[in-house]
């Protein structure tokens, strides 16, 4: 299942989309049949999320899988969306925290350097180039009641002096289903790299 | 597929995280003696970030290990394993607060020992009998039999124990040497019912026994969360071996908050008390001001600053 970032925000059905997706998809414009001429600055579109199921669905029959995978898809969208893409420059991000419980969004402010683009605040676009979550699904009795999203979220800001910057995130987000069939992050364990490189002088 | 971005704007900020640099830093300044040759490197800032929302502040689990015969309802059994462990869901702290099965006291119709409560007056009884003697309410009670306890230990996998002295389990002849030892399901059930043979034969030692287990089991959970599937498998087995008014999705989350304790910041603590004799039957007369004492200091912050009361040291 793949769902694609880019400029402007849109809220689409899930219906329209099904099964797990087995491949990234980076929809660079130059990688497209009708490349604009080389003096044009491209679109600066995002690669596509790629939501797949590893564990946890072998008993759920193919709706209700497909139902999971896309409100999960929707959430982690969601989050990807308010925590790293968007305007940039800005100052705003904890409205990455809306698809979070109450208690993990309130310990995700103290974390939000390492849960959001906040550190490269500064940048003037920010592009998705790797956005991957593997599933884990607690599933009882054909009834969902929460899952892990391993995923692997890869980012390249681009900064005022037009350098580079990548933008790692990498772990578990935990995920519960709602009794309305919504689902919310209610933790995380992650390691963040905001390739905000040091710069040492040695010798050798 | 769909396009999306944000269009968010406002001015909230809040304060950066620690970046953990220094000792890249440092490393990168050791050069071999007579190096010449300037070199400009970058070093990368990385930082972790864990949280589990399980509730706020303390959730105290009064875990009871059941001697109910395979078959039969856990809750018609006697407890033969009573601890209360708190996990502090803010700071990463659990203690781990040991009640020995033959603590005699005080029940809705006359004393009796502490290990026919849930028999007899349920989990919210032995709920209740907890709070009476340490003066903390458990927020959840959980059940498990020898079943459950092998269903769940099979999907936690091998954990390893670290034990103070060798000896060899009543049943199933598990060598348990001391310093580290690796047990599979059935040797940590072999394990977490021996007393007699234990050095003292005492349950004091025993209930210290289910204890390291649990630190075990808290390693081995640390270990493999990051394996897909393991925690969903764990909660699986916990709710299939388990007795407990919990929804799963409260199991889901009790189990994942359990890997945000630091096993190095963990306490642990047995109430101890005086042998009696009561009606024929080996009792302990607890030691209610060390019990009150222990509940106290570890109340607000699931930690035993002034240690275990217990003569110890």
């Amino acid at each position: 299942m793949m769902m694609a970032m880019g400029p402007s925000r849109r809220r689409a059905s899930w219906t329209a989309r099904v099964g797990a997706a087995v491949a990234v998809t980076v929809l660079a414009a130059g990688c497209s049949a009708s490349s604009p001429p080389e003096d044009e600055q491209p679109p600066t579109e995002s690669a596509a999320l790629r939501v797949e199921t590893v564990t946890g669905a072998e008993r759920l029959d193919e709706q209700t899988r497909t139902e999971v995978e896309g409100a999960v898809g929707d959430v982690l969208s969601d989050y990807v969306l308010a925590a790293f893409l968007g305007e940039f420059p800005r100052q705003e991000f904890v409205q990455a925290f809306e698809p979070f419980t109450s208690v993990a969004a309130r310990k995700a402010t103290r974390d939000i350097d390492l849960l959001t683009a906040a550190t490269a605040r500064d940048a003037t676009d920010v592009r998705a180039t790797d956005l991957d979550a593997k599933l884990s699904f607690l599933s009882q009795e054909g009834e969902v009641h929460g899952g892990t999203a391993k995923v692997h979220f890869a980012f390249d800001a681009t900064m005022e002096d037009a350098t580079t910057r990548p933008l790692v995130l990498d772990g578990r987000l935990m995920l519960q289903a709602n009794d309305d069939g919504t689902w919310s992050i209610f933790g995380y364990d992650v390691t963040f790299d905001d390739g905000a490189g040091t710069p040492v002088e040695a010798e050798s | 597929m769909r396009t999306m971005a944000s269009t968010r704007s406002g001015t909230t900020w809040l304060r950066r995280a620690p970046a953990l640099v220094g000792l890249l830093v440092g490393a990168a300044l050791v050069v071999p003696a007579g190096s010449v040759h300037p070199t400009r490197i970058s070093l990368t800032t990385v930082g972790t970030a864990k949280a589990v929302d399980a509730g706020d502040g303390i959730v105290w689990v009064l875990a009871l290990g059941s001697e109910a015969a395979a078959g039969d309802d856990v809750s018609s059994g006697l407890t033969d394993a009573i601890q209360l462990v708190g996990v502090h869901l803010d700071t990463g702290r659990a203690v781990a607060i040991g009640l020995p099965r033959d603590l005699y006291v005080e029940m809705s119709d006359g004393r009796a020992r502490l290990n026919t409560a849930l028999r007899d007056e349920g989990p919210e009884g032995a709920a209740r009998e907890v709070d009476d003697l340490l003066g903390i309410e458990p927020d959840v009670v959980v059940v498990t039999g020898f079943e459950g306890f092998l269903s769940m230990m099979g999907a936690v996998g091998d954990v390893q124990v670290d034990s103070p002295t060798a000896f060899t389990t009543e049943e199933g002849g598990v060598q348990v040497r001391r310093g580290r030892n690796t047990f599979d399901a059935d040797e940590a059930l072999s394990y977490a019912r021996t007393r007699e043979t234990l050095p003292g034969g005492s349950d004091f030692e025993r209930a210290a026994n289910h204890q390291r287990l649990l630190l075990g089991v808290l390693e081995r959970l640390r270990d493999a969360e990051d394996e897909a599937g393991f925690m969903e498998a764990v909660t699986l087995s916990a709710l299939g071996g388990l007795q407990t008014d919990m929804s799963p999705p409260q199991v889901y989350r009790l189990v994942q908050a359990l890997t945000t304790v630091d096993p190095s910041r963990t306490d642990a603590c047995i109430i101890v008390g005086t042998f009696g004799v009561e009606s024929g039957a080996s009792i302990v007369h607890p030691d209610v001001e060390q019990a009150r004492a222990v509940g106290r200091d570890a109340q607000d912050d699931a930690r035993l600053q002034g240690g275990c009361r217990d003569g110890s040291g």
